[in-house]
């Protein structure tokens, strides 16, 4: 149990990588990121190589990206990471709105143009603070001492004897004592969808849907069992989600 | 063996299925014809010259003018009616000595009929409470060398009725059946040649269920009772008989005449030349229908003979599918026409008149409604598809323009870029200058103005994938042009996988035209589309406002555009293919179109 609350640290300081080449224009953000009042970490990279070398999915919580950079380029650094963490808060700081059809295309939250502006900065800290706060999340054990379970870790649960199985994002498996029944008061607004007596799907990792398997293909490329009734609702709740996650995609256009 | 020859096959059963009924349903009708005889006495035995006579019965070889004079005697009870049918012989009736019936005497019909035309009639005997002696006085038809004489019957009139009805019910039914038929397909065929010029051939069957059907009614004695015009009922039962070869092959030369076109239309001359000329012989008074009509019960079997072998030639020599399908029930037709024949010359079967060919009528006009349906059905798709397949042009030379007017753009700012380079060495120059100089104010001023001139823009984009693009663009023009509140961004990579980019063409140019199309006349227009691609998914959605949306039966939306929805169902095609679906839904008021489909994986199911 231990490990896992360590992957979900306590630490509420905002993790930042700053990806910037210029020297100055780092500084520049530097000082604004550390004169807001939300408390800040910052790691700082000068071109997307070093970046990609400690990038870990998980280890931050904002991300700003120069665009034209030596080496590999703004745009590429952020496919590789939209690869891992689609919904992690980004932005792009940049010259020109030549790139806002990309940045679009990668799910970046913001565009900033440089100059940079400190009230724009300072916007995405405080919409990236919100989200690190207040990411939908699952509790187990309501009864004792809660463990929260951020929603988009999480690929399905599925019941084994008396425990749940946990089967998480980066392949690893937590094992906890309980009942899927007592989880579904909380499954109000999340995609997550009960598709078995003893399955718990989480709807944004599906990748396909089988009619002959009876099965969810989750994006680790395991299968989640669905109850043969069950499949015509099951595909339509995940039909559903697809389409609110387009419509989702039209809104948060951020500055662009 | 094809799909659509397996599901011609699965449909044999049904005429099967409909001949068997129709068979037990006769014997069983004639079995129960006898219970009725205590009520209805057929008069059997007449008195012919000091012969005695049974009837029904040909009498041969007559002389004109001359009399057949019947006498019988019968112990009628109270309200006995008495039915008799008279074939082109005038005739009248007397209950001892008192003249009770009378018809076709010269005068009370049109002269150049020749013979009065055949009638059937029901009437009431006088009530004396004795034996009573009737009397029948024929005079022998001019336009034959026989006489037929059809039995009388005496009862109640209801139980006359009947009797009647148990024995030609079926032919009245089948009558109406056909005359119903003939109108709707002539219906329908003003609906399809509208798209399928072959679609007249409708038109022919449905004057072949027409024929059929007026000769049967014109035929059935029945008829006769309640359809008081003789006259009338000899045209119809004539001129549906004669003309009943000209729309079959008529509807052969359309769907099978490509190699046989000649003999079917020489055939056809050859009918319709001797309808004509039966016609103008009976007009003229020289010679009756019914004397004509030994001609047609050559010429119409021969016809079918003929639509036959022709049908068989193309399905076996030139291996026409339509023509496979329409082999047995023209073979079914043939047989019955041919049956019906030998039965009028040969066999006297104690059955309706005209039966066998009713039969075989009613199992060529379902099997072969049924293949006009699915005929129907394939033409439609067809045109459903050319229709597309004129969208997709139609798209095709928006991507054109698009790419044109982006070469255009090209052009034209390697051009700038030249007269940009001439610009900033110039500016290179002044900045040194006022640099040198020191003189900051100036220095300033310059820069701010080189600013305010800064070349700006660059072509729009919506979208990465060019194709895509362009089709987007030229939708997002037009529905700004329309007022429309247009908001239009895709992610749809230059690198579709396993869909081709004209395929997602078809389906944003689909929803774009529908969503476009859909604002006009809405107060407060809008249209916003957005996509999301994520583990090879692409999810396409779209939301506008709407005037109007018609439900389909089935649940489904139909546009409400002037080609009636076609663009949902080929958006839905489409998202099937690849492995994907579609969903339309109104939500307060806001039209959303949701299309999800594979760009990098076998969608399930394939």
């Amino acid at each position: 149990m231990k490990e896992l609350l360590s992957r979900f640290p306590a630490d509420s300081r905002l993790r930042i990588a700053l990806c910037e080449d210029d020297r100055q224009e780092r500084e520049h953000l530097l000082t604004i990121l550390r004169s807001s009042n939300i408390p800040v970490q910052v790691w700082e990279f000068e071109e997307g190589g070093a970046f990609l070398k400690g990038y870990k999915p998980g280890a931050f919580d904002l991300i700003l990206m120069d665009i034209y950079m030596n080496g590999i380029s703004g745009v590429e650094a952020m496919r590789a990471v939209r690869k891992e963490e689609p919904s992690l808060p980004a932005a792009f700081i940049t010259t020109s709105q030549d790139h806002a059809l990309e940045a679009y295309r990668m799910h970046v939250d913001r565009y900033i143009e440089k100059p940079v502006a400190r009230e724009e900065v300072v916007q995405i800290l405080r919409s990236a603070a919100a989200k690190k706060e207040h990411f939908p999340k699952i509790a187990l054990r309501p009864q004792k001492d809660p463990l929260w379970i951020p929603i988009h870790k999480l690929l399905y649960v599925e019941q084994l004897a008396h425990y749940l199985h946990l089967h998480l994002l980066d392949g690893e498996v937590v094992k906890v004592k309980g009942k899927l029944d007592d989880l579904l008061p909380q499954l109000e607004g999340l995609p997550l969808f009960r598709c078995h007596k003893s399955f718990l799907v989480n709807l944004a990792f599906v990748t396909g849907i089988d009619r002959e398997l009876m099965v969810f293909h989750m994006k680790d490329g395991s299968n989640v069992y669905i109850r043969r009734e069950a499949f015509p609702v099951a595909k339509q709740a995940w039909e559903t989600w697809l389409f609110a996650a387009s419509r989702e995609e039209g809104r948060t256009d951020g500055a662009i | 063996m094809g799909r659509s020859d397996r599901r011609f096959f699965s449909f044999l059963w049904l005429p099967t299925v409909f001949l068997i009924a129709a068979l037990i349903l006769r014997l069983a009708l004639g079995a129960a014809a006898p219970q009725d005889d205590e009520k209805v006495q057929t008069i059997a035995v007449w008195q012919w010259e000091g012969r005695e006579l049974s009837l029904p019965v040909r009498l041969p070889c007559l002389e004109h003018p001359g009399e057949v004079i019947l006498t019988a005697q019968i112990m009628p009870s109270e309200g006995d009616h008495i039915y008799l049918k008279t074939v082109y012989a005038p005739l009248e009736v007397y209950a001892d000595g008192e003249l009770v019936f009378s018809y076709g005497q010269p005068g009370s019909y049109p002269a150049f009929l020749l013979d009065p035309p055949t009638k059937v009639a029901l009437f009431p005997l006088p009530d004396t409470g004795r034996a009573v002696t009737l009397t029948f006085i024929y005079q022998p038809p001019t336009q034959r060398d026989h006489m037929a004489l059809h039995p009388i019957l005496v009862g109640s009139s209801s139980a006359i009725l009947s009797r009647l009805f148990s024995t030609m019910g079926f032919s009245l039914l089948f009558a109406g059946v056909l005359v119903t038929m003939g109108i709707l397909l002539w219906c329908a065929s003003l609906a399809v040649t509208r798209f399928e010029k072959k679609g007249i051939a409708l038109f022919w069957l449905g004057l072949f269920s027409f024929c059929c059907g007026s000769w049967v009614l014109g035929e059935c004695n029945l008829t006769g009772l309640f359809i008081k015009n003789p006259g009338l009922l000899y045209g119809m039962a004539f001129c549906g008989l004669f003309t009943v070869g000209i729309p079959i092959s008529r509807f052969c030369m359309i769907l099978f005449g490509s190699h046989q076109k000649r003999l079917l239309a020489a055939m056809c001359h050859i009918l319709e030349l001797s309808v004509c000329a039966a016609l103008i012989l009976q007009l003229t008074g020289t010679a009756s229908l019914a004397r004509t009509m030994y001609l047609f019960h050559v010429l119409g079997p021969l016809t079918f003979c003929l639509c036959g072998a022709c049908i068989l030639q193309e399905s076996l020599r030139y291996h026409d599918p339509m023509a496979r399908r329409f082999l047995f029930p023209m073979a079914v037709l043939t047989l019955f026409a041919l049956l019906e024949v030998a039965d009028y010359y040969l066999f006297h079967w104690d059955v309706q008149r005209s039966f066998f060919f009713q039969l075989g009528v009613l199992v060529f006009q379902l099997m072969v409604s049924v293949l006009c349906g699915y005929f129907i059905r394939d033409s439609l798709g067809l045109a459903m598809e050319n229709r597309q397949l004129g969208f997709e042009v139609s798209l095709m030379e928006k991507q054109i323009r698009a790419q044109k007017e982006r070469y255009q753009f090209l052009s034209q700012a390697s051009v700038m870029l030249r007269q940009q380079r001439h610009d900033l060495k110039h500016h290179m120059a002044v900045i040194r200058r006022w640099t040198a100089s020191g003189e900051r104010e100036k220095l300033l001023d310059y820069l701010d103005q080189v600013s305010a001139r800064f070349p700006e823009g660059s072509l729009e984009d919506l979208c990465e994938n060019e194709a895509v693009n362009a089709v987007a663009l030229h939708y997002q023009a037009a529905a700004r042009e329309a007022k429309i509140l247009t908001t239009i961004r895709l992610d749809i990579p230059e690198d579709t996988g396993q869909v081709p980019a004209s395929d997602l063409c078809v389906i944003v140019g689909n929803l774009l035209e529908n969503g476009v199309h859909a604002c006009c006349g809405v107060k407060a227009p809008f249209l916003t589309m957005q996509s999301r691609l994520s583990d090879g998914i692409l999810t396409i959605t779209m939301d506008n406002a709407y005037s109007s949306v018609t439900k389909a039966p089935d649940g489904t939306f139909c546009s409400p555009r002037a080609d009636g929805g076609m663009g949902l169902p080929s958006i839905r095609s489409m998202a099937e293919r690849y492995g994907g679906g579609c969903r339309f839904e109104d939500r307060d008021g806001v039209f959303c179109s949701s299309v999800y489909l594979y760009l990098f994986r076998t969608g399930p199911g394939d």
